[in-house]
């Protein structure tokens, strides 16, 4: 059996996520993916928390190790002339390269597209930037919070009398990642089967502008019928008896969906099977839109829920077939059951930073074998297999380094 | 050498996809140039997005069908000009089948044969129901990618689980991780999610891999992209900090794990409009300085590093607002991001209509879509531009049913009598959705 891309080669000259995210998706997945950092310092995202042991040290950071499992890692200046010739050796051996650099910092560096198009005529050369690689905010900066701010969909997230809301953690650096595996892949079938190679250009403000849920949708709605979508509270918003929020229980919070015709299986479920609490329930709320017995029914909800820890509510919920989910923290997820029975976490020993669990791979090619064994690279790790490959030699290699090279 | 054609050109995908994930995978690859092939339901539609009857709650409850042109409930074919829609499904095009009789089902056998891609995203009870699982769809082309991708899991403890995208939000860990810190959590409730977003675009990269292994090995295989799993993968952070330490985290709000200052500022004037700002490191944090001109707070000993700043956010936070609330958003952003900060105004959906690098870049494209009833407009377009094989929205959205004819007679091949006879059995196509009109 193959894996699904192991007749690909990426050379990877990116930094912190979203560049990288790309490059994880065709490594996990069986490429052979070179990541090329800056000698002595490393990708930025080795300096970034969490720290394996609380050790802010280059090769123990979760976000790095994370990002760079099954890759091989070598150091290079780019800046250097012979650091240049050998990135276009290496070019002429891939398939794919990514890069994200600002904006025209290839092309300045003499490593632009129109010049390794030259060595190799079927390259994917993909460039992930913030705004694109032309326009007014080509070169302007971006962050995580400012990604969320020019998607569209943050204006309406959050409360109404504060400020809008970002989505968790660094999510959309990621999607963006994954946006450009999309991209480069789609570029691949074009080099691979019509002969011709080309500059992908991802602009991770567009990959937001046109994602779905409140992305797309809400600005066509827009389009449509003039009227934005605003800020809500959803503690107030309910329109039914029935909970559409977020609820303690004994040890957290669950998640609830209302929907008029799973009503009475919510009272099912309150009610346990005894038939007398069932009708007297029935009899208290004879009309699910009547708000005017919100407080009341939410009442009999707490109740019913605050015995209950949340696995325990959600799994007796879910027997009812009332839509309601545990509020997962971090510790849950990766405990959990489901999780844990389908071996969604991967656990990986990397040498520096010990053995743990990692998330796993988002989907599953069940005609391809899918590893997840190889750790993230120390710094320079594959610096003599790689460029032994190339030709260079152990002495050479020691040259290099003296140059600063490598 | 003559111009190349779109990536995905050739290829034909059959999808019975309902809301948003599914849509939005095919969305790519239809843009892609695939020939993408809804299969839909002749006799029932999703309300998030085929309203057909319109239940009266759904006119209450804020937020669904809010996408409806013209808020038209009484006229025909409203399954036609709903946004959520015909946002994501331009370039496609659309078939109906009684799925649930046996001569439905024969209909798309043959359809199967002549295709590449088998992919959908219904609950997993759904497709065993309608007997459409891999082993069937294998039997009838052995060259298939078969593609699930259902909101939770194809196996597992949860596999029969139910819930919304707010519900598998809370369950993959995304509810806990946002939100105001300050607030009670529950006030975490959202109806905007992530797991479309990455459910829809892993998806599209497993029928990508899908197909690259098959172009290698002649092999079709069976994928599972069930959508939780997607997601999980974009919030390492939080769960490394607890696998490596033992540590449970909970949201940052608008903050970040490496930032200062990192947040939301009101600017000038009593309009909704914001500023966001963030520094990753000291350059940032100097050139925000010379941005702002150098004020004199800013040379406090509880600012004078990174990890100062980290520590003294809420006190950094008041004196940003001083600042911001004498600029409008754009302005404080040329300011800031002439000094190299990172810095955004929080734009709405008006706002990215007119904002100059998106119009720069023609992210909207004008979709002539009368044919649905929804006049002339500008659509969200493309995500990432291809310069040798550029892509665009070349097909308005697809009407319920529109290409049956194309299908049953060009791909599978039927002769007119037979599609007379299925018309009248109500198995393709016909008029049984036309009743439902209000």
């Amino acid at each position: 059996m193959y894996q699904a891309l192991e007749d690909i080669r990426v050379i990877e000259a990116c930094h912190y996520i979203a560049g990288p995210y790309c490059g994880k998706m065709f490594a996990d997945y069986g490429a052979d993916v070179i990541k090329i950092e800056r000698p002595g310092t490393g990708d930025g995202a080795r300096r970034l928390r969490p720290f394996a042991d609380n050790d802010p040290h280059p090769e123990k950071s979760g976000v790095f190790l994370n990002l760079n499992t099954n890759k091989r890692g070598i150091t290079l200046n780019m800046k250097n002339e012979t650091g240049k010739k050998i990135f276009k050796d290496m070019v002429k051996t891939a398939d794919v390269v990514i890069e994200n650099f600002r904006p025209g910092v290839m092309d300045k560096l003499g490593l632009g597209y129109e010049v390794l198009e030259k060595t190799n005529p079927l390259l994917v050369m993909t460039s992930i930037s913030n705004f694109g690689q032309d326009g007014p905010y080509r070169d302007f900066a971006m962050s995580e919070l400012t990604i969320n701010a020019v998607s569209g969909f943050m204006a309406s997230c959050g409360l109404p009398e504060r400020e809008p809301l970002k989505r968790g953690e660094n999510a959309e650096s990621y999607q963006a990642g994954l946006t450009a595996f999309v991209a480069t892949m789609g570029a691949l079938f074009v080099s691979r089967f019509q002969g011709e190679g080309q500059h992908v250009d991802v602009s991770i403000m567009e990959a937001m502008l046109g994602s779905v849920d409140n992305g797309a949708r809400d600005k066509l709605s827009y389009l449509y019928s003039g009227e934005l979508l605003v800020r809500h509270d959803p503690r107030i918003t309910s329109r039914t008896l029935m909970p559409e929020c977020v609820t303690p229980c004994k040890d957290g919070y669950v998640q609830w969906r209302a929907n008029p015709t799973w009503w009475p299986r919510y009272l099912d479920m309150l009610a346990g099977g005894d038939e007398e609490k069932r009708a007297e329930l029935e009899e208290r709320f004879p009309d699910l839109y009547d708000i005017t017995k919100l407080e009341e029914s939410w009442a009999v909800c707490l109740e019913w829920s605050m015995d209950k820890t949340k696995q325990e509510l959600m799994e007796e919920a879910q027997k009812y077939r009332v839509p309601c989910m545990k509020v997962s923290t971090p510790q849950d997820l990766v405990e959990d059951k489901h999780f844990k029975t389908v071996k969604f976490f991967s656990e990986i020993e990397h040498p520096v930073a010990g053995r743990f669990l990692y998330p796993g791979f988002p989907v599953k090619l069940k005609g391809c074998p899918t590893q997840m064994n190889r750790p993230a690279p120390l710094l320079g790790q594959h610096n003599e297999v790689v460029f032994g490959e190339l030709g260079y030699n152990r002495e050479d290699l020691v040259e290099l380094k003296k140059a600063g090279v490598i | 050498m003559a111009k190349p054609h779109l990536p995905l050109e050739g290829v034909r995908i059959a999808s019975i996809e309902v809301v948003y994930a599914g849509p939005f995978a095919t969305q790519m690859l239809a843009n892609m140039g695939a020939e993408v092939i809804m299969v839909e339901s002749i006799n029932y539609r999703p309300v998030a997005s085929r309203p057909g009857k319109v239940p009266d709650s759904s006119l209450e409850t804020p937020g669904r069908l809010r996408g409806l042109h013209n808020k038209d409930y009484t006229v025909a074919g409203i399954w036609n000009r709903e946004a959520a829609f015909n946002s994501k499904h331009f370039n496609k095009l659309s078939c109906t089948i009684d799925l649930t009789r046996p001569e439905g089902k024969d209909v798309l056998r043959r359809l199967i044969e002549k295709c590449d891609v088998f992919f959908e995203n219904n609950s997993v009870a759904a497709i065993e129901r309608l007997g459409l699982t891999y082993d069937v769809l294998s039997s009838w082309n052995d060259k298939l990618v078969y593609v699930n991708a259902p909101a939770l899991a194809t196996e597992g403890p949860y596999k029969d689980f139910i819930g919304y995208g707010t519900n598998m939000e809370a369950l993959i860990g995304h509810a806990w991780l946002r939100g105001y810190p300050d607030e009670d959590p529950m006030h975490l409730y959202f109806d905007v999610y992530q797991m479309d977003a990455s459910g829809g675009m892993a998806a599209a990269a497993s029928i990508l891999m899908g197909l690259w292994h098959r172009a290698r090995t002649g092999k079709g295989q069976w994928i599972d992209s069930g959508s939780a799993q997607t997601v999980i993968p974009q919030f390492p952070e939080a769960i490394m900090e607890y696998t490596m330490n033992n540590r449970v985290r909970r949201t940052l709000g608008n903050r970040d794990l490496w930032a200062a200052p990192c947040g939301v500022y009101p600017v000038r004037g009593d309009e909704d409009r914001w500023i966001c700002i963030t520094c990753y490191n000291e350059e940032q944090w100097q050139g925000f300085c010379r941005a702002i001109g150098s004020p004199e707070w800013a040379s406090q000993e509880i600012f004078a590093t990174h990890a100062s700043r980290y520590e003294h956010q809420d006190e950094l936070d008041e004196y940003i607002k001083e600042w911001t609330s004498i600029h409008d958003d754009y302005e404080a952003m040329f300011i800031l991001q002439k000094e190299g900060v990172p810095s955004a105004p929080v734009l709405d959906e008006r706002d990215t209509l007119r904002d100059p690098q998106v119009v720069h870049r023609q992210f909207y494209e004008r979709v002539d879509c009368t044919k649905n009833g929804t006049g002339v407009h500008m659509f969200p377009g493309m995500m990432w531009k291809y310069p040798k094989t550029p892509m665009s929205i070349r097909i308005p959205p697809c009407a319920l049913g529109e290409h049956n004819e194309y299908v049953f007679k060009e791909i599978i091949g039927m002769a007119d009598e037979e599609i007379r006879r299925l018309e009248k059995g109500e198995i393709i196509g016909g008029n049984a959705y036309r009743e439902e009109v209000l």
